[in-house]
């Protein structure tokens, strides 16, 4: 591991009873890289990032973040560390209004007016503002992912993780997602899962495709797309 | 918008309460300063249950445990020390500590709230067991004899600890009226601070709130220790209104403080007081005229509420009143005039 990794696993396993949702998983990603990662329905995408942000504990392997190995601490140590999630399904808090979940989100200050300002400018930036009043579990499904997305930013952590941020998103809610997504690494490290394969063009960068809870191949993404291998378990179905 | 319901509600409430601390006693009779103390003490449980349940998602049923043993504190300490006032000291502290070891192992444990409800209405349970079995002088603390079945008459009262003079009825209902004024205004403080908020929010998504680098257990092991708190300060207020008895701890007193909150409305804090009160003055006039049974009746209203007014009174007198807010400002906007 060299001092540019940020995240690492090697012989990360992941076991549902028979199911092999993680099998040997070596993954790194370098410190301020923008990852994306792909696969078929059940490859185990959302697995590698419950295992990595706690949720679950492997079954076997090692997890390392900045040099440290946090495989099986507790959610929110992981979290404290620098490791921030949108989850798949939309993880918000619905009784509490936009302005409220992202504020929860901020733990960088304790000062009061800092702390508000940093809302503020998330909300802003995130183009919510105008609905920052509005108690959660009343938005649409693309709204909550947005809500979602500013409590993630308005963390602020090293590494962010997205699981399917595009969905539900209308075609210019996605075109805004990737434009944020590239404004945020400059200086974050991401990892996104997506299916959809012109989002994926839109972001560029590396891909990493999983495949029955193992790495099939990473490689770039016109690579990726022309990748046979690729397209037999994945491509050949969905895309155009 | 929201701050402006804060600042109606603290307006309301600090209005009731110097309604009750200075012009009540002036008409009231006797017995119904006594009775009033009661009403008041028993509120303060109310209310912690509401604080507990209703903003941190903590369905307990062992408030009932934490009010049993903050008035056996009290009656304990009070029978030993020489100052009473240590006694309600200690009617603070034991529970509170009580349930923080309690509350470790359950949220540590990361038990599911089925388990928790299990666990607080066990742990109840066996209180009332247990200090029901202390009939007899060998079950004695210091001075203090448990008296099983029978409780602690005769439990020396609290003094003014400047005067060492008993306190009066009168003044045992002020201090009632200002220990339910002050809880109130704790439970609204702590809420209102980052803790609560944060506490809030898991109550809403523990899942969420772990994933942005909170720790839930911490959060919820305190909370639930403040309740306990106030259930105590409530059951040394008892202790001092009636007597302390085992029947504090058993199956009715925990069955009434539920449905107080949802009577009064689950997710408030005034509600469950006005919940409390209002079952309290119904059951006890059932009780005098040998009507209808008050366990019966207390019964038929909770069904009543849960099926017909589901969120309980408060929010059902918050929705008249914003029903004709919206009328006037609709007749208002009519006939042209100035809307607010
Ligand atoms: N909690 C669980 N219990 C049992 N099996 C699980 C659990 N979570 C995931 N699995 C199984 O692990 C495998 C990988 O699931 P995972 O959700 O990681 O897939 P995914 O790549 O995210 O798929 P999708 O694209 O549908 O989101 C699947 O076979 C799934 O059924
Ligand atoms: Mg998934």
């Amino acid at each position: 591991m060299t001092t540019d990794t940020l995240l690492e696993t090697s012989g990360l396993c992941k076991h549902f009873g028979g199911v092999k949702a993680l099998d040997q998983v070596d993954f790194s990603l370098a410190k301020g890289e923008l990852r994306c990662l792909i696969g078929p329905n059940g490859a185990g995408k959302s697995t590698f990032f419950k295992t990595v942000t706690g949720q679950y504990a492997p079954t076997s392997g090692t997890v390392f973040f900045k040099g440290q190995p946090i495989g099986g601490l507790e959610t929110s140590a992981i979290a404290k560390r620098g490791v921030g999630i949108k989850t798949q399904v939309p993880n918000v808090f619905d009784g509490l209004s936009v302005r409220e979940n992202v504020w929860v989100a901020v733990r960088s200050t304790k000062d009061r007016r800092e702390r508000d300002e940093i809302v503020q400018s998330t909300l802003v930036r995130m183009g919510i503002d105008h609905i920052a009043n509005v108690t959660v579990g009343q938005l649409a499904h693309g709204q909550r992912q947005f809500v979602e997305l500013s409590m993630v930013i308005a963390e602020d952590p090293e590494l962010i993780l997205l699981d399917e941020p595009a969905a539900g998103l209308s075609s210019e809610e996605t075109v805004r997602l990737a434009e944020i997504i590239h404004e945020l690494n400059r200086d974050h490290a991401l990892i996104v899962v997506e299916h959809d394969m012109q989002f994926i063009r839109m972001i560029g960068q590396k891909v990493t495709v999983f495949h029955q809870g193992k790495i099939l191949v990473e490689d770039t993404t016109d690579a990726i797309l022309s990748n046979e291998r690729v397209r037999d378990v994945y491509l050949g179905k969905s895309a155009a | 918008m929201i701050l402006k319901r804060t600042y109606i509600e603290l307006t309301a409430v600090t209005l009731i309460a110097l309604f009750a601390l200075i012009v009540f006693p002036k008409f009231a009779q006797f017995y119904t300063i006594i009775s009033s103390t009661i009403y008041v003490s028993l509120a303060i449980l109310a209310l912690s249950l509401a604080f507990i349940w209703g903003y941190g998602g903590i369905l307990c049923f062992g408030q009932a445990a934490f009010f049993g043993l903050g008035g056996y504190a009290y009656a304990v300490g009070a029978w030993n020390f020489d100052a009473t006032v240590y006694g309600a000291l200690l009617a603070v502290i034991v529970p509170t500590v009580f349930a923080a070891a309690l509350g470790y192992f359950m949220f540590y444990g990361r038990l599911s709230d089925v388990y928790l409800g299990v666990i607080t209405l066990t742990v109840t349970l066996i209180l009332f067991k247990l200090v029901n079995s202390t009939g007899g002088d060998a079950y004695a603390i210091g001075k203090a004899k448990l008296g099983g079945f029978n409780g602690m008459p005769g439990t020396p009262l609290l003094e003014n600890p400047l005067t060492e003079e008993v306190l009066s009825p009168h003044a045992l209902y002020g201090l009632a009226v200002v220990l339910l004024f002050f809880s109130y205004l704790l439970c609204k403080a702590v809420l209102a601070s980052r803790f609560g908020r944060v506490v809030v929010a898991i109550r809403e998504n523990e899942t969420r709130a772990e994933l942005l680098g909170y720790d839930a257990r911490p959060y919820k092991l305190i909370f639930f220790s403040i309740g306990a708190g106030l259930a105590g300060i409530s059951g040394m207020l008892f202790a001092n209104a009636v007597f302390v008895a085992p029947t504090m701890f058993d199956m009715a007193s925990t069955a009434r403080i539920l449905i107080w909150v949802i009577v009064g409305g689950l997710g408030t804090l005034v509600g469950p007081v006005i919940g409390c009160i209002s079952l309290l003055m119904i059951t006890t006039y059932l009780g005098k005229t040998g009507f209808v049974d008050p366990n019966i009746a207390l019964g038929v209203i909770l069904i009543v509420f849960v099926l017909l007014v589901p969120r309980g009174i408060l929010p059902l007198l918050d929705d008249g009143l914003n029903w004709v807010l919206e009328r006037l400002k609709i007749s208002r906007e009519k006939s042209g005039g100035r809307v607010l």
